[in-house]
């Protein structure tokens, strides 16, 4: 009787154990997967960031925004496979979507830099030649207004002086 | 016209003309703001593609379709969420006036990028 009692106890001990442990895991994977879920959304916002940096530098970043938005597909893949219980999925899903999140980022930064270099050789082209355009037209002002000025003497020499008729 | 008048015209010509090829050196200091309008555009099409004929009666296990556009004038590309809620007439509707959504739960987003002009 007693060694009947003490098996049914240890029998019910033994599945509520595992049914708890087997929860503990289960919220463990879920806590995991919104983890990932959550790191990835914050990769996807930072790629976001720096193609709207890139942009503003005057990239073209229309191929990068496409290649975000495959990376949202997963990450919207990610979420409704999560709400339906599929954590390991759900993970993978987040992890591929993070990786191409990753590549735009790089991608959009290495765009920036260039897009930056770019504009720096262009604004010390541009400084030069305006400089240079300034300089030469300054000077062909001034070497116009001498020509000018010595021609207007000239002319000014030559001319007679009106004899006019004091006739009070 | 005395000497002094020419002097006069010749330092006019000459700082129009510097200023002249100047100007692309200056724009690069000097944004000037187009002054067009940022906007997102918004729009539901019924199951036709038409504006009409959207589903009001719904009902249980049967497929109802609208679709949305979204398109962007906003200057530069934006991050755009779609938040879909199904409501009945009792339940909390959205405040147009107060731009107050509904309060209800969403049952679906979507998230998307588009570049101006897209």
């Amino acid at each position: 009787m007693y060694c009947r009692r003490s098996r049914l106890i240890f029998v019910i001990v033994l599945v509520l154990s595992l049914r708890s442990f087997g929860i503990l895991v289960f919220a463990e994977a879920g806590d995991d997967a919104a983890s990932v879920l959550l790191d990835t959304e914050e990769k996807v916002v930072s790629a976001y960031l720096e193609i709207v940096h890139a942009e503003s530098t005057g990239g073209n970043v229309s191929g990068l925004l496409v290649r975000l938005n495959e990376a949202e597909d997963l990450l919207t893949q990610a979420r409704v496979v999560y709400k339906l219980g599929d954590f390991e999925e759900s993970a993978r899903l987040a992890v591929l979507c993070s990786a191409v999140s990753s590549e735009v980022t790089q991608e959009a930064t290495n765009l920036r830099l260039e897009m930056f270099r770019v504009r720096t050789v262009n604004l010390w082209l541009s400084l030069t030649l305006s400089l240079v355009s300034i300089a030469v037209v300054g000077l062909g002002c001034f070497w116009g207004w001498r020509v000018f000025k010595r021609r207007f003497y000239k002319r000014v020499l030559k001319m007679k002086p009106e004899v006019a008729v004091d006739e009070s | 016209m005395n000497l002094e008048d020419y002097r006069t015209v010749f330092a006019a010509t000459g700082l129009a003309l510097m200023l002249a090829v100047a100007t692309p050196v200056i724009g690069l200091f000097v944004s000037f703001e187009d002054g067009a309008e940022r906007f997102s555009e918004l729009w539901i099409l019924g199951p036709e593609h038409l504006v009409g004929d959207y589903p009001f009666d719904i009902t249980a296990n049967v497929s109802h379709s609208v679709f949305v556009g979204v398109g962007n004038h906003m200057g530069g590309s934006s991050y755009y969420t779609v938040l879909v809620k199904l409501r009945n007439q009792t339940q909390s509707s959205p405040n147009t006036t107060a731009s107050i959504p509904s309060l209800l739960l969403p049952l679906s987003e979507f998230r998307f990028f588009i570049a101006d002009g897209g």
